[in-house]
């Protein structure tokens, strides 16, 4: 009597009392203790334990009402190793730190039914000083969702005398159309704790050398701020059939190209503590919509603005900062066989843009 | 079981379980008759994640690897979940923290792979080596 005489169900409940890190030992062991894991409720429970509500949120819209489990061949095994792919990025300097969120908070329009939840978000360290802040993203008609672009100081600590605008601009298609909505307010630091719920709502649209109208887009800009945090929103919904609602929180700008955001201007204080001369930031972006997204961002900038000129990140200087989404060794290893799973089309697009695009670039 | 066969009097086969397992099973339920039986699906979950063994079984599962297999085996025929338990994680520690070659010399196994095989597991667990 040895340990393969056990029936493979006996293998498999042995295996579910094994950690996951030592699953490949086991796999590797031998050819019975291998096909023992290939077994949907043990790498489904692996899902729930290890990333919780979330992993299997996700992992069950994929398997179940996309039917890619059937259409892809892929098994819980697999998913489980593309979750860990993604979950196990961390927030490392150079690094964009992936999460998937069960509920969604902002859902905005009854109509739409957001389909993924996710937030991506990296930590920087940058000289105290003024900064234009934007970023951009692509779009298509088909997208239907909304991206919550946040920045805020590690320490709690508010951003001095911020100048917060959004200014965001849409094209259409290629066409000449063009939706400019743009809300500006100026935060002090003294009654930054003050002014919540502050809001600006502008309807505005500007069509030009085109005979059809634009239909009518509607745009809120509510300032808020609340504990040294500013948030700055924007809202913008059409009726045509892309629909794009953005919200950009703390300070920002917003531009398009297919959207190109320019969010505002923040002022990152000196601390005044010898040794610590540069500041933590962490930016976020929570990106929520339908489950082909057809969404892309493609950077995130901070420009110094020296004082003596005007917000110009064309003309300021500036360096790469950044790197792809996953560059931990390892990580990319697993990230190969993420993408085996999600390349091209679908799935694909969420994961590839975001490890591929995303970069920030900082000014020196 | 007994309810499965419904007449009391009638006489249970378990031709899989020799006596000295059997005298091993007995002797577990004698000391775990008094536990409380496990609630619902998420505490069997929550155990399964567990490898913990409380001192008793342990001393208990301290018997050569065949009478383990035999006591697991039996276990899972008899239809003592508990116990089955009690057994895959025993064996689950002694897999634990082991690479695959200290596996199989421990439960003396051979390694059936072909090297393609064995490459391409290793390949499909990359994952786990961050």
């Amino acid at each position: 009597m040895s340990i393969l005489h056990l029936p493979l169900e006996l293998l498999q409940d042995i295996a579910f009392h094994l950690p996951t890190q030592d699953l490949p030992s086991f796999a590797l062991t031998c050819s019975s203790f291998n096909r023992s894991l290939d077994c949907w409720s043990l790498w489904a429970s692996r899902v729930r334990n290890d990333y919780y509500a979330e992993g299997v949120s996700y992992a069950r819209m994929i398997m179940t009402h996309y039917g890619y489990a059937h259409q892809r061949n892929i098994t819980w095994r697999q998913m489980y190793i593309a979750l860990h792919a993604a979950w196990n990025t961390t927030c490392t300097e150079n690094t964009w730190r992936v999460e998937f969120r069960q509920n969604l908070r902002h859902r905005t329009r009854e109509h739409a039914i957001p389909e993924y939840w996710v937030r991506i978000c990296r930590r920087m360290r940058v000289p105290p000083g003024k900064y234009a802040v934007g970023w951009n993203f692509d779009t298509t008609e088909e997208y239907l969702g909304q991206v919550i672009f946040q920045i805020a100081m590690d320490d709690d600590s508010d951003f001095e005398n911020t100048h917060l605008h959004a200014d965001f601009t849409t094209d259409t298609n290629h066409s000449d159309e063009t939706a400019a909505i743009h809300a500006h307010s100026d935060v002090e630091k003294d009654n930054v704790h003050l002014t919540e719920d502050i809001a600006v709502q502008t309807e505005h649209m500007k069509s030009t050398e085109h005979a059809q109208p634009m239909p009518e887009a509607t745009t809120t800009t509510r300032t808020t701020s609340r504990n040294g945090v500013i948030d700055s929103v924007l809202l913008c919904e059409t009726a045509i059939p892309r629909a794009l609602v953005a919200r950009v929180f703390k300070h920002t700008t917003l531009d398009h190209h297919g959207t190109e955001v320019k969010m505002g201007v923040i002022n990152i204080p000196k601390l005044e503590v010898e040794g610590h001369e540069w500041r933590d930031i962490t930016i976020s972006f929570e990106m929520q919509g339908g489950w082909n997204p057809n969404m892309k961002l493609n950077a995130v900038t901070l420009s110094p603005i020296r004082q003596d000129r005007p917000v110009d990140s064309s003309t300021t200087p500036e360096i790469e900062y950044s790197s792809p989404l996953f560059v931990r060794r390892p990580a990319e290893r697993c990230r190969k066989a993420f993408d085996s799973l999600w390349n091209a089309d679908d799935g694909g697009v969420l994961f590839d843009t975001i490890a591929d695009t995303l970069k920030v670039v900082v000014g020196n | 079981m007994i309810e499965d066969v419904g007449d009391a009097s009638t006489e249970i086969p378990i031709p899989n379980v020799t006596a000295n397992v059997l005298k091993k099973v007995l002797e577990w339920c004698e000391h775990h008759k008094g536990d409380p039986i496990a609630a619902n699906e998420d505490d069997t979950d929550a155990r399964k994640k567990s490898t913990d063994i409380d001192e008793w079984d342990q001393k208990f599962m301290q018997v050569d690897q065949e009478m383990l297999f035999e006591i697991i085996l039996a276990a899972n025929y008899l239809d003592i979940k508990a116990l089955l338990e009690v057994g895959c994680k025993t064996v689950a520690n002694m897999i634990k923290g082991k690479t695959p070659e200290e596996i199989r010399r421990t439960f003396n196994i051979q390694n059936d792979f072909t090297p393609e095989e064995e490459a391409q597991i290793r390949r499909e667990n990359e994952w786990a080596e961050d």
